[in-house]
């Protein structure tokens, strides 16, 4: 099962738990509290939109070509 | 002779296991399987260090009541190559230490005893925290990294561990690495997180803070907060 846990609504930690285990039987209780199961694509850097869903951050403008004169 | 003391010296029979963190943006699970006629472990478990500069957590259990042929997840914490928020290692649902989160270092959780990784500033990394108590944290005003469990970065001196010596270089003597303080001829596993720090744009080892583009050393010391530091990787030891 896939895992995430979050920091001021970024991402921080993706965790796959081996087998079927839970992230219950993964870490002590004070820290397996901190994590939340996930399903999709959600990846480190993600952020929380005001709907409350994980989005992808936006990806930085490109710069334009220089062109050469 | 085998005995089952909680804090140091052998236990059980003298049978170790590491668990070793990568470095990447993820923590690889694996799985401990209790060995036949045993049913008690003693289990050690640092969290990483941040790239950030702060060390990771150090708990230690004795667990009792296992029952041979169960599975225990076992999650050494990677050393975050993508951010500041470094990795948790654990032993099941029974021992964590948390990764370091940028500057903070982290602490144990569920241990029998329990200690706090140290504190980093802007190019130190900080001490891991080993058996013997808290990571010293690196130490602003004189630019050297104070002595304790494990030594913290500094501009021209790393602190001392416990038993490893901290890194330096005087223009006068010429430079000296950090030493890990760990005897080769021996397993001393109390000895791990121990060592010294590094010194600008060195390394850390042993759980030593790293200093400018240096790395916290293995297991759990601060990264020295440079873009291409990182914190070391956290480590789970099981033994019976």
């Amino acid at each position: 099962m896939r895992y995430a846990r979050a920091r001021e609504d970024v991402i921080v930690e993706i965790y796959e738990s081996p087998g079927m285990s839970t992230i219950d039987e993964c870490f002590h209780r004070s820290i397996a509290c901190e994590f939340f199961e996930v399903v999709g694509d959600i990846q480190v850097g993600w952020t929380r939109d005001e709907n409350g869903e994980w989005v992808a951050p936006p990806v930085p403008a490109q710069e334009p070509p220089v062109v050469q004169q | 002779m085998a005995t089952n003391n909680p804090v140091t010296g052998q236990f059980g029979t003298g049978n170790v296991q590491f668990f070793g963190g990568i470095v990447g943006t993820a923590s690889v699970a694996s799985t401990f399987i209790v060995p036949q006629g045993v049913s008690s472990v003693r289990v050690r478990v640092w969290g990483a260090g941040s790239s950030g500069g702060g060390a990771g957590g150090f708990a230690m259990k004795t667990i009792y009541g296992l029952v041979p042929g169960a599975s225990v997840v076992v999650t050494p914490g990677a050393s975050n190559t993508a951010s500041t928020t470094s990795f948790a290692s654990s032993f099941g649902s029974y021992v964590s230490a948390n990764g370091a989160v940028n500057l903070t270092g982290a602490t144990g959780v569920g241990g029998d005893i329990n200690y706090t990784g140290g504190t980093g500033i802007a190019n130190y990394g900080a001490g891991a925290p080993s058996i013997y108590g808290n990571g010293t944290s690196a130490d602003t005003a004189s630019s050297v990294g104070a002595s304790g469990f494990s030594g913290a970065g500094g501009n021209t001196s790393g602190g001392n561990g416990l038993f490893g010596i901290g890194g330096f270089t005087i223009a006068s003597t010429g430079a000296a690495m950090p030493t890990s303080g760990l005897d080769p001829n021996t397993l001393n596993l109390d000895a791990i997180g121990t060592g010294g720090g590094g010194f600008s744009g060195v390394s850390g080892v042993n759980g030593g803070g790293g200093a400018n583009n240096g790395h916290g050393g293995f297991p759990a010391g601060g990264g020295g907060t440079n873009t291409n530091s990182r914190g070391g990787a956290g480590l789970v030891i099981v033994e019976w």
